[in-house]
């Protein structure tokens, strides 16, 4: 009797799973009719949770505006968000989760190198576009034929950081701070290449891990000892803010600090507080850039969100606005997708003017900025 | 750039072999005092916590997963005590101390108690403490977002320089104030009468119980007075780290636990040198070798004191209770 039952159930579940294999699959196809479906992949959870959020905002905002717009050849934009907590362990979950679902026709994520390159063979195999907004590590167009990056790569960015800080800025000794990971080790690679050949010295050079430190107060006395003229750092704004509070009772006098366009936003400001005036950063994206696009896509986002736009906002904006017009030009499907993705070789965006070259890397003019009375504003070095 | 005066004699004053050597050989007794500095400070705000945990395995021979999160939600709640309500310090902390050391009595009241009647087994209270934990940080997430806060501070950035070192007067006020709390716990412990019922519900809570002692009063007492010193470890610890964010509590719940575990558990004397151990081990290997290995070299210490002297170093040899 219990033999019968079970052999009842087990035919039962048999047949359930089939049911609900072939209904997903249907419900695929017709969804496929009226609606596109994109994944996004970013943390929504965790230390790293604001940059997905400014992803989500950007996205939403965007997609709101095609299907406003009448969607795309009559079909309406869907964006389903996966967290991935800043982990590659979820990254990797996440590709597989997209690359399997027939639906999604692109994925848009994840925010860091580390997790862009998790997912990346995944959808290399599934030959499924993946768009890189902020990631900056050089390898991961490689790892990746499928992938476009909309941030300019870390030998582009790092070299241009060399540049600022020993030419635009005209001090030589000079001490680095960065993260141990996959874009922290290049950094320091490029860095303590490139100071040297253009006159500088590097006198310090200090890694930690992201999470595991709040006291910053062995690596500023380290700071102190080497005695530079201007420290690059390079970490996620919430460190750096940390970093320069602590660094208030180490009496540095004028030594100038530089980071990454990472530190680029409000958050920022109001977390350094009165120690973030004078620190120096760059970006590809101004916020109050007086051009009259860029001026437009600000007031636009303001309105919406109450903040100030930043890289990882236009960035994913511009991601969603390059798929758009793929999709508008006649792609159907993962391939046909890519194919016209290739296509954009310049790209006259919303939020500024980008090349792509044969490698799907992008190029982007970059600006000195630096904090002054609590704002941050256009460097008058910028120009030097 | 104008550079200023001092600077520039200090530059110039230099011998050529000194620059090569930057960064190596430089006032290597200034950075040595400042390393100290920075390690006592540290382990202080660990010590202040690792005493609240080592008192609750004491009591209930219990590995207290909440505590890292009650040092979270202490230090948040003066956070927005003093940021967003606008009281004074004194009152914020007071009130921040008071309502996460209720918490952590409800937390025991209604989750662990009822495991602790039917007498189950140790480890699915551990079980509890994580689930309750995880409960709270998300509940924590959903209303204050996760991004990383400016922490208020007394004293903002002063320091005095002792033999090149600089040590900020929040540094100072922290130390100060753990050795008095320090000396007022043991004082709490070893006259008190609820300090001499918790010492004995320690050595044996069916005695206990015999002898009239309200042993689930003696445990509720433990856990507020636990999340209280988590509390207060958050608060100065946040003070001197100047941000908050939602995970702070769990680097510090892992060296907490390293810190009892070294000083060897269930001892207060213990905790107190596990925890200045433990700190000053992190920044000294930060400044001396790498800050990469900061997390490493304090759990090599530990595992190394363990293989040597398995009950920590001032821990009284297990006698296991049956």
């Amino acid at each position: 009797m219990k033999k019968a039952i079970a052999l009842v159930l087990l035919f039962t579940m048999a047949l359930v799973s089939v049911m609900a294999g072939g209904s997903n699959e249907q419900a695929a196809t017709s969804a496929d009719d009226d609606t596109i479906y994109i994944a996004c992949g970013a943390p929504f959870t965790g230390d790293d949770a604001q940059y997905g959020i400014f992803f989500r905002n950007a996205l939403d905002m965007k997609a709101e505006e095609i299907n406003a717009a009448g969607g795309i050849n009559g079909k309406k934009i869907q964006i389903d968000y996966f967290d991935d907590k800043g982990t590659p362990k979820e990254a990797s979950n996440i590709a597989q989760l997209v690359t399997s679902d027939p639906k999604y026709i692109a994925e848009i994520g994840s925010y860091n190198s580390t997790c862009v390159l998790a997912g990346a063979p995944i959808y290399q195999e599934a030959g499924m576009v993946q768009m890189a907004p902020t990631a900056g590590h050089p390898d991961i167009t490689k790892a990746n034929t499928y992938l476009f990056r909309l941030q300019n790569s870390n030998e582009v960015e790092y070299t241009w950081l060399a540049d600022v800080a020993v030419n635009k800025l005209g001090e030589k000794k000079i001490a680095i701070i960065h993260l141990e990971n996959d874009s922290g080790i290049v950094l320091s690679q490029i860095l303590n290449d490139t100071i040297p050949q253009l006159g500088g010295e590097v006198v310090m050079t200090e890694s930690y891990i992201q999470g595991q430190v709040t006291d910053f107060s062995a690596i500023l006395s380290k700071i102190k000892q080497a005695d530079p003229d201007l420290v690059i750092c390079v970490t996620s704004y919430n460190d750096m803010g940390t970093m320069l509070q602590q660094a208030k009772s180490y009496d540095f006098g004028d030594m100038k600090w530089v980071s990454s366009g990472m530190i680029y936003t409000d958050d920022f400001l109001a977390l350094a507080g009165d120690a973030a005036e004078g620190v120096y950063s760059m970006t590809i994206f101004f916020a109050d850039n007086p051009d009259e696009r860029i001026q437009n896509f600000t007031t636009k986002y303001r309105e919406k969100y109450g903040e100030n736009p930043n890289y990882f906002v236009t960035n994913a904006y511009e991601s969603l606005a390059m798929i758009e017009q793929a999709l508008k030009e006649g792609a159907t499907d993962r391939e046909s997708l890519y194919q016209n993705l290739l296509k954009i070789r310049e790209w006259d965006g919303e939020t500024g003017y980008a090349t792509f070259d044969e490698n799907r890397m992008v190029n982007r003019d970059m600006t000195v900025i630096v904090v002054k009375d609590g704002k941050w504003i256009v460097a008058p070095e910028n120009n030097n | 750039m104008p550079r200023n005066t001092m600077n520039h004699t200090i530059n110039n004053i230099r011998p050529a072999s000194v620059l090569i050597e930057v960064g190596k050989r430089k006032k290597p007794m200034e950075f040595f005092a400042q390393q100290l500095v920075n390690g006592i400070a540290l382990g202080s705000v660990y010590a202040l916590s690792a005493i609240g945990y080592s008192l609750v395995y004491a009591v209930l021979e219990l590995i207290n997963f909440t505590h890292g999160t009650m040092y979270m939600v202490g230090a948040y709640l003066f956070l927005i005590f003093v940021s967003m309500c606008s009281m004074p310090y004194w009152l914020s902390f007071i009130l921040a101390v008071l309502l996460t050391g209720t918490l952590g009595y409800c937390i025991e009241k209604f989750t662990l108690r009822p495991i602790r009647k039917k007498k189950l087994p140790n480890f699915m209270m551990l079980i509890c403490t994580m689930g309750v934990s995880i409960l709270i940080q998300n509940i924590m997430l959903l209303f204050l977002g996760s991004q990383t806060r400016l922490y208020p501070t007394l004293f903002d950035g002063r320091n005095v320089a002792i033999f090149g070192a600089n040590i900020s007067y929040i540094q100072i006020f922290v130390v100060i104030m753990a050795i008095i709390l320090m000396l007022l716990m043991t004082v709490f412990i070893k006259k008190s009468k609820a300090g001499m019922a918790m010492r004995a519900t320690a050595q044996n809570s069916d005695a206990a119980e015999l002898m009239g002692i309200n042993v689930d009063r003696v445990v509720g007492l433990t856990f507020f007075a636990g999340a209280a010193l988590a509390t207060i470890s958050g608060i100065f610890s946040c003070m001197i780290f100047r941000s908050i964010n939602l995970s702070s509590g769990v680097v510090i719940g892992n060296k907490t636990f390293a810190a009892t575990v070294l000083g060897g558990i269930g001892e207060l004397k213990g905790a107190v040198l596990g925890g200045i151990l433990i700190g000053i081990i992190e920044t000294f290997t930060a400044g001396y070798i790498s800050s990469n290995l900061r997390d490493i070299a304090a759990f090599i210490v530990l595992i190394i004191v363990l293989i040597v002297r398995p009950r920590g170093l001032l821990g009284k040899p297990v006698q296991k209770k049956v």
